[in-house]
């Protein structure tokens, strides 16, 4: 099947087999390999990235599903290689990541949290992030990244 | 992990999804979001021979109070409930006991 997809503002165009999943065509297509594979079984979050800008599990979705739509992955969010992303810089600031494995897709599902719900309290970041697995952090310091980056976008 | 080979169709109406399910039988399935038939499929618990996509048929995913009760599309997904509205166990009740 003939895919064709908008990678953080670049087009990307393919043929792939039907079966292709998203974060592989993402991966190997797209050539930009910060979205991980994880579990595989759209269980742990690794692979989510914004679909037209809502998170989705890219190792659950097929590349087909996303022809013709826009994709936006962990490497689009800052403005120039030389920044960060607020909500990258905040993940930094309060040690949200240890091994690093889960930051790609903590990070996506964060930046769809947040164009929802710009002031999340902490139980609605805990459940938004409820679809993202961390084996390292204990969740509590990217809770608090979560709530610091909501903070510095507000104004005031 | 992959799902086992397929073919992918797309339909852009629900005339043209009924009508590629009547040509593919039991050997096509419909694809929503996927997020549970891939997982199942990866695993060879479905092996579907094609795949009919029914992602885009926005007019199948609504919430619709029609008086008597609640009509919700089969496409609506979790996440489109009205925010902060829980389910109407109350109204779904009173349905169940017409």
């Amino acid at each position: 099947v003939k895919v064709t997809v908008t990678v953080n503002g670049s087009q990307v165009a393919a043929e792939v087999a039907d079966r292709t999943l998203l974060v592989h065509f993402i991966r190997e297509q797209a050539h930009l390999t910060a979205t991980n594979v994880g579990c595989d079984t759209s269980s742990c979050g690794a692979c989510t990235v914004l679909l037209d800008g809502q998170s989705v599990k890219s190792c659950t979705v097929l590349a087909a599903q996303a022809d013709g739509r826009t994709v936006q992955t962990v490497e689009g969010l800052a403005s120039s290689p030389d920044e960060l992303h607020p909500v990258q810089r905040a993940f930094r600031a309060e040690h949200a990541l240890q091994c690093g494995f889960c930051t790609p897709g903590m990070v996506m599902a964060t930046v769809s949290l947040l164009a929802e719900n710009a002031d999340p309290t902490e139980e609605e970041v805990r459940t938004a992030l409820e679809g993202n697995l961390c084996r390292c952090t204990g969740y509590h310091n990217i809770v608090r990244a979560v709530l610091a980056a909501a903070s510095e976008r507000r104004p005031g | 992990v992959i799902p086992a080979p397929f073919t992918y169709q797309r339909a852009w109406s629900v005339d043209e999804a009924l009508d590629l399910a009547t040509r593919g039988g039991d050997d096509a399935k419909f694809l929503a979001g996927g997020h549970s038939l891939l997982p199942l499929m990866k695993l060879r618990l479905a092996v579907p021979e094609i795949l009919i996509d029914i992602g885009r048929l926005r007019e199948l995913s609504y919430i619709r109070d029609d008086g008597s009760h609640i009509a919700v599309g089969a496409l609506t997904s979790h996440h489109d409930r009205p925010a902060g509205q829980r389910p109407a166990p109350a109204r779904a009740r009173r349905r169940a006991d017409r």
